[in-house]
Formats: C-alpha cells, sequence, structure tokens
C-alpha cells in the first residue's frame, strides 16, 4: 500500500513535471495511475498527496484554466521551482554548502542535513574539502527545534506552555518571526499577543507541543535581537592574576597595588551583576551606581541567607 | 530526530545515480543510509515509474541487475529537488560558523541562501561547542592539545569533556602545571592538535568525582535549575564551581551544606567590606 502510494507520487511529480499547460484534476487522474475509486476519494487522496510534496519542498503551480470560471483550477510544477538551483555555483562555493550541513551530524537535524548533502553531490559540481577547514559539530540543539523552526515558517499563530521565572507553566499565544541563537542557546522571537509586545522565547523553556492555530500571524520584516545586544559599560577593579577572562575583555585605566581598574561591556545589567557577583571577592564594581547597588543588594541577601 | 521520508529518498535516488552511473548497489545503500535490500526495493518501485502512458518508451530505464545502478530516460527527475525551508535554515546556521571561522566566501553565500528564506533566522557560534571535535579526536588519538587558556599557553593530554549546567569542561593532563587540571571550554581561545602522542602519568585526581549537594530555591527557580542543573539536590564536580554559580546567583539559592555555607559567607562577607571601605 505504502509502495503504491510513493509510486503514485513518484508518477504524479513526473508526470506534472513533464507537462507544458497545466493539468486539470480530471486529465489528471486519469493520467496517472492509482487514482482509483470514486471522485470524491480520488480528490481527497490528490489534497494529501500535494501536502506530501509539499513537506518536500515540491510546489504545485495553479491557474485557473478556464477564463469565464475560476472554479476550474489547473495543476503543473514549474521545471525552474522544482530544481535545486542557487545560481551558479562553484566548486569552493559547493564544497562549502557541503560542509555546513556536515555541522549537523549529531543533532536532531542530522537526516535532514544528509538529505541535502545528496543533493548537493547531485548537482554534477566536484567538490574539493582539501582547502576547507574542520567544522564543529552543532551541539544542543533544543529537542523542539524543528517543530519551532517548522511552525515559523507556516506563519500562523501558535499556543505553547512556557516556563516563567519562578519555573511556573504559563499559557502563551504568540505570533513567531524568526529563529536565533546567541550564546548556544535559542530563541524564539515572536509577538507575544497578550501583552502586545515583542518577545524572545528560550526554545528549551517551551514544555510540550506547541497548538497550531489556523489563524496566519502578520508577516513582519523584523529584525533578530541577537545582533543588537544593549550594552551596558561598568568600571569594575580587578584583583591581579585573579580573573583573567574578565581582563581579557576588558580595556585597563589604570593599576594600582594589587588591583587593575578597567572598563568593560556586559551584554545586560542582569549580566553584569552575575559576573561580578561570581568571581567576588575579585572583582569590585564601582560604576555605574545601579549595578553597585544590585550587587551589594545580593551580597547582603548572600550573608543573610548563610550567615 | 527529524526524519527524512522514502519518497524523499526516493525522488534523491534518480539525480544521484544520474550523476553516478555504474555506482554499486552497497555504495548507493551506504550512501543513503540504508540497507542493500530497501535499496533494490526502491530500485524495482522507480524502475516501474514514468511519464503517463507507462509504455516501455515511457518508463525510466534502470539497469541494476549485475549490483551496478544505471539509469536512462529520467529527463524530469534528473536535477535534484530544490531545498526547503528546513534545509535552507540549516545551510545558513552551518555557514554562519564558517563565516565566524574566516571564511568570506561562506559569508557571500549565506547572505544568498538567507534571501530565500520566509522567516528570518540567525545563529551566533559560542564557546560551547567550540573544539569538540578536535577535542574528541584527539582523545581518541592520544595526541597532546596546545591550547591557549585565558591567556596563556599550555600542553595538555585529554581525557574527557563534561558538561555541568551551561558549560563544557576538558579535563585533562597539564604538562605545565604536572598535574590534573579542568578548563572551561569557553575559554579556550585557541586550539591546535599537535603531532605527538602521549599518555598521561599516572597520578590521582584531585577533584574529579561527582559530589552531591542539597539546595534550597529562595526565588528566580527558574534560573536556579538552569544554572545548578536541579531544584533540591544537585551533582556537580568542582567545589569553586558550585561556590562561584551560587555566589553569581546572588540570594536567589540557599546552599545547606554547613561547609559550603561558610564558604559563601566568608566570600560574601569579605566583598561587602571591599565595598565599605
Amino acid at each position: 500500500m505504502a509502495s503504491e502510494k510513493n509510486e503514485r507520487l513518484i508518477n504524479l511529480t513526473i508526470a506534472l513535471l513533464a507537462t507544458r499547460k497545466h493539468l486539470t484534476k480530471a486529465e489528471i487522474f486519469s493520467a496517472v495511475s492509482g487514482y482509483d475509486g470514486n471522485p470524491e476519494a480520488s480528490d481527497r487522496m490528490f489534497e494529501r498527496d500535494k501536502e506530501e510534496l509539499r513537506a518536500l519542498g515540491i510546489q504545485l503551480d495553479m491557474k485557473s484554466i478556464d477564463p469565464l470560471f475560476d472554479d476550474e483550477i489547473g495543476y503543473r510544477i514549474l521545471p525552474e521551482r522544482y530544481r535545486f538551483d542557487l545560481g551558479e555555483l562553484t566548486t569552493e562555493e559547493v564544497s562549502l554548502l557541503a560542509l555546513a550541513s556536515e555541522a549537523w551530524k549529531e543533532s536532531a537535524l542530522a537526516d535532514i542535513a544528509h538529505s541535502t548533502a545528496i543533493r548537493l553531490e547531485s548537482l554534477g559540481i566536484n567538490s574539493d574539502f582539501s582547502e576547507l577547514p574542520l567544522i564543529p559539530a552543532i551541539a544542543n540543539v533544543p529537542e523542539n527545534f524543528t517543530e519551532i523552526l517548522e511552525v515559523t515558517e507556516a506563519g500562523k499563530i501558535i499556543e505553547f506552555q512556557y516556563l516563567d521565572l519562578e519555573d511556573q507553566l504559563q499559557d502563551r499565544r504568540v505570533a513567531p518571526h524568526g529563529i536565533y541563537s546567541t550564546n548556544s542557546k535559542w530563541y524564539l522571537f515572536a509577538t507575544d499577543l497578550e501583552k502586545s509586545e515583542k518577545r524572545s522565547f528560550r526554545l528549551d523553556r517551551i514544555e510540550g507541543s506547541i497548538k497550531r492555530s489556523n489563524k496566519s500571524a502578520d508577516r513582519e520584516d523584523v529584525e533578530l535581537p541577537t545582533l543588537h545586544f544593549p550594552q551596558i559599560e561598568a568600571i569594575l577593579k580587578i584583583r591581579r592574576d585573579s580573573v583573567p577572562e574578565l581582563l581579557m575583555q576588558a580595556d585597563i585605566l589604570n593599576e594600582e597595588d594589587d588591583w587593575i581598574r578597567c572598563r568593560i561591556s556586559f551584554a545586560s545589567e542582569q549580566d553584569a551583576v552575575t559576573q561580578i557577583l561570581r568571581h567576588s571577592p575579585n572583582v569590585i564594581v564601582e560604576q555605574p551606581i545601579q549595578i553597585v547597588s544590585a550587587v551589594t543588594k545580593s551580597l547582603h541577601q548572600l550573608v543573610r541567607l548563610h550567615g | 530526530m527529524a526524519k527524512v521520508s522514502r519518497l524523499a529518498r526516493l525522488i534523491d535516488l534518480v539525480p544521484y545515480i544520474s550523476q553516478h552511473q555504474g555506482i554499486s548497489i552497497e555504495n548507493l545503500a551506504a550512501k543513503f543510509k540504508v540497507s542493500k535490500a530497501e535499496i533494490e526495493k526502491d530500485l524495482w518501485l522507480l524502475y516501474m515509474c514514468g511519464l503517463p502512458g507507462h509504455t516501455p518508451l515511457e518508463l525510466m530505464e534502470f539497469e541494476f541487475e549485475d549490483g551496478y545502478v544505471t539509469v536512462r530516460n529520467a529527463e524530469e527527475l534528473k536535477s535534484p529537488r530544490s531545498l526547503t525551508q528546513t534545509e535552507i535554515s540549516t545551510l545558513v546556521i552551518g555557514l554562519s560558523i564558517l563565516e565566524e571561522q574566516g571564511s568570506t566566501a561562506a559569508g557571500k553565500l549565506k547572505a544568498k541562501l538567507a534571501d530565500k528564506l520566509n522567516t528570518p533566522i540567525s545563529f551566533k557560534p559560542s564557546g560551547i561547542y567550540k573544539f569538540l571535535n578536535e577535542i574528541d579526536q584527539a582523545i581518541r588519538n592520544n595526541k597532546v592539545l596546545k591550547i591557549n587558556y585565558a591567556g596563556t599557553v599550555r600542553e595538555v593530554i585529554p581525557f574527557e569533556v563534561y558538561h555541568e549546567a551551561e558549560n563544557s569542561y576538558l579535563r585533562a593532563y597539564c604538562k605545565r602545571a604536572k598535574d590534573r587540571r579542568t578548563f572551561k571550554v569557553s575559554r579556550i581561545n585557541t586550539l591546535e592538535i599537535s603531532a605527538i602522542s602521549e599518555l598521561a602519568p599516572n597520578i590521582v585526581p584531585s577533584d574529579s568525582h561527582l559530589q552531591n549537594a542539597q539546595i534550597k530555591v529562595h526565588h528566580n527557580a527558574r534560573r536556579v535549575r538552569e544554572s545548578l542543573g536541579g531544584k533540591e539536590d544537585i551533582q556537580y564536580f568542582s567545589t569553586e564551581w558550585l561556590i562561584s554559580e551560587v555566589m553569581a546567583l546572588g540570594g536567589a539559592v540557599e546552599l545547606l551544606d554547613p561547609k559550603l555555607r561558610a564558604e559563601i559567607k566568608e566570600r560574601a562577607q569579605t566583598s561587602q567590606k571591599l565595598y565599605l571601605g
């Protein structure tokens, strides 16, 4: 049964690729074997077949055939849209693409990347890896990555449960815009429809399955927040020979006895406070005042809890 | 794991064979990561497919009886099918890594592909997974690694990589310190596999067994769980790591072990004095 279906789908693909004119459903059903039974059953079969092909990236071009009536639709697959076409590719570019798919070989998307790689090898362009660097494997891809990617591409409003600050599940309803990764964490960038605000949702904080609605999300040209991290500068004193990884990113201002005074940019106020506390008492923050007060407040808490 | 359907494999076989006429069934099976029997079933199915009419003139012509596969008369399916949105996304991300490693050609290609995406995706390579391949390779071949770690160059003999909370650590014998050391992978700036194979001297490691601790969460439960890996009982390798993470959480969590509590109190009080002085 399954192989009959696959046979039908391949014959359908070949027929729709070969035809110069759009074919009506009736023409398709008579030309492609496998559409047996009554017209409704064939219709349903054809709808499912269209979906299966779409999942493989094969789009059916639809056109109204009769200029007077809209309801007679013709179908074909445009060869130029079917073909793997990234324009002229050099040997180096094909190799880079193959390498880019290699990066996924340890991840949940290994099979998809492998299928991409096979098609790259079917282009008839040689690849040459001798000049290329090794690519590190992409690790820590959350399990729901593919699903989130798909729903984002589908452009529909989605619902899911999200772990809040206190690790409690909350319902969220969002219009997805894009996906980004920074600091090895993956985020969905979306408009939270309850709050009417753009928010980032960490993929590993989304619990359970994603509910897709039929409502389309407005396609907006959004810029992902990753490259525009809010930066905050702080003046720190770091004890000599103590925290090389902080000192490495610092602009050194002056040195006094055991301490080095320097300026460092942090991704956010929270990030600054965290890093300063982590290295206390080898680090003291002098400015800005809101970070000083957040740090001293936290130190007070730490003493109170552990006293 | 996102699976690729049999239909995808069937469709992709045609262009692959067209470009590799005469390939053996064994090689084809290895390439598509399925059994020989599976590939033979695929070929028999494809053998029956072709243009409407299905006379010998319209069918694709496959030959594979002798164990080597050729295809003719497969004009329609000869070109590989186009990339799906998900596939383009994976390539864009892979190319971002290559761009970060200094390939401008990868950067240009990435921009071209990103144009074809309906939804934007961006990936900023980070330190966590970097070098893991190389370290793995060095461990398997007993190779010495030359690393620039937080500014100093060391030669180390790697034992293993482990992940604690959000970070990866390399446990290795440091030839400079003549002792076992643990290195945070994200702090390694450069790494080189040297040609030398060497085994570490057999000494007892100082801090390499898993320990348990009890904690009490006061607020920011999510952050505590994500950074310590639990909400009541947690496991850790290095006491220094645990103390500094609890310091970093700044009062959201409390350690219950008396010795660890004393250490936190000591560090926090010493720090407080620095702000008063």
